[in-house]
C-alpha cells in the first residue's frame, strides 16, 4: 500500500505530541539543558498524556488502546514532533521508553510484566529527572551497532550466562535499577547470535560511568557500561534463544527509527524558524527570502528534510510490515530483500547528517543573530551534532 | 615567479606565532570558553609577546626581510593561521588597535594617525574596535542608519551598533555613520569615538554559540559628542566617502579571517587524525576504518586549498594588486571548509572518551560556524566573486 498521508488517528496522536512539544518543551529547553535532565515541572503533563511511559502495561493513557499497538510509522510521527520541540527532552523520553519497549518486543510474557514504576520525583536529582528504571545498552564505541563487530559477548557457563564487554551512549544509565544489554552469544554467526539480557544494577562485575557530552542533548545524559564476567541466571535472557536474534534486530531497528524521528524534528524546527525569519528580515529594501542565495539555501534544506523524513517512513513502514507479515528482519525481509534494520540504520545516519547541515544553514539564514543564544538555532545545531554519538 | 616555499623569515614568524598559541592560548582556551572571561595576565603577556597585536607581529621591524619585498599582509596571514589554531576568540582579545587600525591608517591624516594610534605604544592595555553592523544593518552596509550631525565644532552621533568585537573595552571605536541619508553610500563616514565620550553607552554583551571568550558588544550613541576633527578626513577625498573606507577594510581583513578559519580547521584535523591513529577503539569495523581514512585524506587536502587561497590574496595585497575577488574566495572557501572539518571531527570522535581532545573538538565546532557569517556572509562573498567573474551580466537582484 502506497500513501503519504497520516490517518485521522495518527494525526490526533501527532497533534497531541506537537502541543506538548510547542507548549511544554520549547519554553523549558534551555532549563532542561542546564539541569541535565527532564525538569520535574514537566512530569504532570508527561504522565497525563502517557508520553512518560508509552509502552508499559501500566503507563498507557486513554489516548491509545493497548500497549504495543503503537506502530513504527506512528512513533516516527510522534518522535518528529517531540524532536521539533526539543531534541534533548525528546531523547530523554525515548530513553524512558526503551526498557518497556525491549521487554515488549523481545521478552516473554512473564518478563513483560515486570513491575515498573511510574516516573516520579523519586527518579530525580533535584529539579530534573535523570534516572530510569530500566536503561537499555545497545551501542558500542567501536562497533556502533554492527552485529558482527560487537565487543559484548555472552557465553553459557553451567546454569548461568557470563557477559563481558563494553557499551556506550546508554541513555540515562546512571541510577537505573536494571539494564537490558545487547550481546552476541555466537559472534561467529554474526547477527544470528544477537540477544538481550536483563542485568540487575547491583550485579558483580558491572561498572557504570557518566559519559560527559557537553556539546548538546544535555537533557538526556549518557553512560558507559563495562561488564567483566557478569553472571546472570538463565531467565535473564530476553525471550527465547531460538528467535532472540530476530526480536533483537527489531528492537535495534525501532530504536534507530525513534532517533531518526528526533533528528527530522530538529531539522524541521530549524527550517521553519529560518524560513519565517527570511520572510520578515529586510535588507536592501526587501525580505532576504527574495535573494536567490537565501532562497536556494532554503529550498535545499526543505528537500533534504523531506528526504530524511521519507527514508524514515520507509524504514518504519517496513518495520510495521515485518511485524504484520511475520517476515523476519533477519533475512528475506521485504520482497526487495531489504530489511527494516538496514533501512533504519541508513535512515538514522541520513537524518543525523541532514540535521547537522540544516541547523547550520538555518543559522546562516539568520546571520549574526543566529549565532546568539537569543535564538534557539545554536542549541538545535549543537543537539544535531551531538546525535552523532547515538548514530553509527 | 610561482613559488610556494616559505622563506626563513616567514618560517620564523610562523613559528613564533605558533609558540604563542601553544604557550599562551591553548592552556587557558577551554576555561575561557566556558567562563567567557579572560584572565588579565593573558593581556599583559600578549602585549609583551605580540606588541601591536597580530598585525603588529607582522609589521614590527624585528623581522628583517631578506628579499626586500613587502610582505606585511603575507606575514599577517601566517600569524593568523596560528592564532586560529591556538584560539580564535583569544586572538581577538590581544591588546592592540585591532580592526580600528586599517581605517585610521588609510583614511586618517598623519596628525590623526599619531593622535589615535600612539596610545597603543604606551605601557598600558589598550584595545580598538570597528563599528559597522546595526540591528537593522547586516549585509546591507549602505543602509547604515546611525547619524552624525555637525553642531559647532562637534559631531553628534545617534544610533545603535551591535556585534562589535572588543566594543566594551576599546579605547576608541571607529564608527561608521551617515551625515546625510539622502546621499546613500556617499554620506557614510568613519568617526573615531573615544571611550567615555559623552552620550556613548555600552549596551549588552552577547552570549554566543562559539568564540565565547571574544567580547561582542552593543554600543549606543545617544547624542554622543565628539570633536569635529575625529572624522577621518582622508575619507572625504573619495567620492563614495566612507563607504569605500568600510569596504576597503574588508579586502584587507577577509584573508585574515580566512587564515583564522584555516587555523581552526587544521587544529580539528590534527586532533581527529591523532585520535583515529592512536585511540580508535579496538574492534572498529575494518570497512568503516577505510572510509574514515579516505575522508581525512580529502579534508587534509582541502585545508591546503584554503591556505593557498588565503596566501594568494595576501600576496596580491602586498604586491598592491587589487584583490577583492581573491580575498572573498579565501574567506568563502575557508569558512565552508572549517565547518566541514569540524563537523566531521565531532562525528568521528563521537565515541571518544570524555576529555580535553573531545572538548576542544566540540569547541572548534561551535567556533567554526561564525566564519560563514561575519566579515561578509558566505552568500555575500559569492556575490562579490560572481560580480567580478561575470561582470555587469551579474547585475544585482
Amino acid at each position: 500500500m502506497i500513501g503519504f498521508a497520516p490517518t485521522a488517528e495518527q494525526e490526533a496522536i501527532r497533534d497531541l505530541a506537537h502541543e506538548v512539544a510547542v507548549e511544554q518543551f520549547r519554553p523549558l529547553a534551555r532549563t532542561a539543558e542546564e539541569l541535565g535532565g527532564i525538569p520535574v515541572t514537566l512530569l504532570p503533563v508527561l504522565n497525563q498524556t502517557g508520553l512518560a511511559d508509552l509502552f508499559s502495561p501500566a503507563g498507557v493513557s486513554s489516548a491509545h488502546e493497548r500497549p504495543g499497538m503503537l506502530d513504527a510509522v506512528t512513533l516516527a510521527l510522534v518522535t518528529e514532533e517531540l524532536g521539533f520541540g526539543d531534541g534533548g527532552l525528546a531523547l530523554a523520553l525515548v530513553g524512558r521508553w526503551l526498557g518497556s519497549l525491549a521487554l515488549l518486543i523481545a521478552g516473554t510474557p512473564e518478563q513483560q510484566h515486570q513491575p515498573l514504576v511510574e516516573v516520579s520525583s523519586a527518579h530525580s536529582a533535584g529539579r530534573a529527572v535523570t534516572h530510569v528504571p530500566i536503561a537499555v545498552a545497545l551501542a558500542e564505541e567501536a562497533a556502533g551497532f554492527d552485529p558482527s563487530s560487537l565487543d559484548t559477548t555472552a557465553r553459557l557457563s553451567g546454569p548461568q550466562y557470563v557477559l563481558s564487554g563494553t557499551k556506550y551512549a546508554v541513555l540515562s544509565g546512571i541510577g537505573a535499577q536494571q539494564y537490558i544489554v545487547l550481546a552476541n552469544i555466537a559472534p561467529e554467526l554474526g547477527a544470528a547470535g544477537l540477544c538481550l539480557f536483563l542485568v540487575p544494577s547491583d550485579v558483580t562485575g558491572l561498572t557504570v560511568t557518566h559519559d560527559e557530552q557537553p556539546l548538546g542533548l544535555r537533557a538526556a545524559p549518557l553512560s558507559r557500561l563495562r561488564l567483566t564476567d557478569v553472571r546472570v541466571p538463565m531467565d535473564a535472557l530476553l525471550g527465547q534463544a531460538s528467535d532472540g536474534a530476530a526480536a533483537t534486530l527489531r528492537l535495534l531497528s525501532l530504536y534507530a527509527i525513534l532517533i531518526s524521528g528526533i533528528a527530522v524534528g530538529i531539522s524541521r524546527a530549524a527550517l521553519e524558524y529560518s524560513v519565517e525569519y527570511a520572510r520578515t528580515r529586510v535588507q536592501f529594501g526587501r525580505p532576504i527570502a527574495a535573494f536567490q542565495g537565501v532562497a536556494f539555501l532554503g529550498a535545499e534544506m526543505a528537500m533534504n528534510v523531506d528526504v530524511a523524513r521519507l527514508l524514515l517512513w520507509r524504514a518504519a513502514s517496513t518495520w510495521d510490515h515485518e511485524g504484520i507479515s511475520g517476515t523476519s528482519a533477519m533475512g528475506g525481509g521485504t520482497a526487495s530483500g531489504v530489511t527494516s534494520w538496514t533501512l533504519a540504520q541508513a535512515a538514522c545516519r541520513k537524518a543525523q547528517a541532514v540535521a547537522t547541515q540544516v541547523t547550520a544553514d538555518a543559522i546562516q539564514i539568520l546571520g549574526g543573530a543566529g549565532y546568539m543564544e537569543d535564538h534557539p538555532l545554536e542549541l538545535w545545531m549543537r543537539d544535531a551534532a551531538a546525535l552523532a554519538a547515538l548514530v553509527r | 615567479m610561482i613559488g610556494l616555499e616559505l622563506t626563513n623569515t616567514q618560517r620564523m614568524v610562523r613559528e613564533y606565532a605558533h609558540q604563542l598559541a601553544v604557550e599562551e592560548m591553548r592552556p587557558i582556551s577551554l576555561e575561557c570558553d566556558r567562563t567567557e572571561q579572560i584572565p588579565e595576565e593573558y593581556f599583559w603577556r600578549m602585549k609583551r609577546r605580540a606588541p601591536g597585536g597580530t598585525e603588529g607581529l607582522a609589521r614590527t621591524g624585528r623581522w628583517s626581510d631578506e628579499h626586500g619585498e613587502p610582505q606585511g599582509a603575507f606575514l599577517s596571514v601566517l600569524v593568523n593561521e596560528e592564532m586560529g589554531w591556538g584560539d580564535a576568540a583569544l586572538s581577538t582579545a590581544i591588546p592592540g588597535p585591532g580592526l580600528a587600525y586599517p581605517p585610521i591608517r588609510t583614511y586618517g591624516t598623519p596628525e590623526q594617525q599619531q593622535r589615535f594610534l600612539s596610545i597603543y605604544n604606551d605601557d598600558g592595555l589598550h584595545w580598538g574596535a570597528l563599528a559597522l553592523s546595526e540591528p537593522g544593518v547586516g549585509s546591507d552596509v549602505a543602509s547604515i542608519a546611525t547619524t552624525a550631525t555637525l553642531d559647532g565644532d562637534e559631531w553628534v552621533l545617534n544610533g545603535t551598533k551591535h556585534y562589535i568585537t572588543n566594543g566594551a573595552r576599546a579605547d576608541l571605536v571607529v564608527v561608521f555613520a551617515t551625515v546625510d541619508k539622502s546621499l546613500g553610500r556617499a554620506g557614510i563616514k568613519p568617526f573615531v569615538v573615544p571611550r567615555g565620550a559623552p552620550g556613548f553607552l555600552i549596551g549588552r554583551i552577547e552570549k554566543k554559540m562559539g568564540l565565547r571568550a571574544s567580547q561582542t558588544a552593543e554600543l549606543v550613541f545617544d547624542h554622543c559628542r565628539i570633536p569635529k576633527d575625529n572624522l577621518l578626513a582622508g575619507s572625504d577625498q573619495e567620492s563614495k566617502g566612507g563607504f569605500k573606507a568600510a569596504m576597503g577594510t574588508l579586502d584587507a581583513t577577509r584573508p585574515l579571517v580566512g587564515a583564522l578559519a584555516t587555523g581552526i580547521a587544521r587544529a580539528a584535523y590534527e586532533t581527529v587524525s591523532d585520535w583515529v591513529r592512536h585511540e580508535l577503539p579496538r574492534g572498529y569495523p575494518f570497512r568503516r576504518r577505510h572510509l574514515l581514512d579516505d575522508e581525512l585524506e580529502t579534508l587534509g587536502q582541502e585545508i591546503d586549498a584554503a591556505r593557498l587561497l588565503v596566501w594568494r590574496a595576501a600576496w596580491m595585497a602586498d604586491q598592491r594588486i587589487p584583490n577583492t575577488k581573491e580575498a572573498s574566495m579565501a574567506k568563502a572557501y575557508a569558512g565552508a571548509l572549517v565547518m566541514r572539518v569540524t563537523s566531521a571531527a565531532v562525528r568521528i570522535m563521537a565515541p571518544a572518551d570524555p576529555g580535553p581532545s573531545k572538548w576542544f573538538v566540540d569547541k572548534w565546532f561551535r567556533d567554526a560556524k561564525v566564519f560563514d557569517i561575519f566579515e561578509g556572509t558566505a552568500q555575500i562573498q559569492r556575490i562579490v566573486i560572481a560580480r567580478r567573474l561575470f561582470g555587469e551580466a551579474a547585475a544585482q537582484e
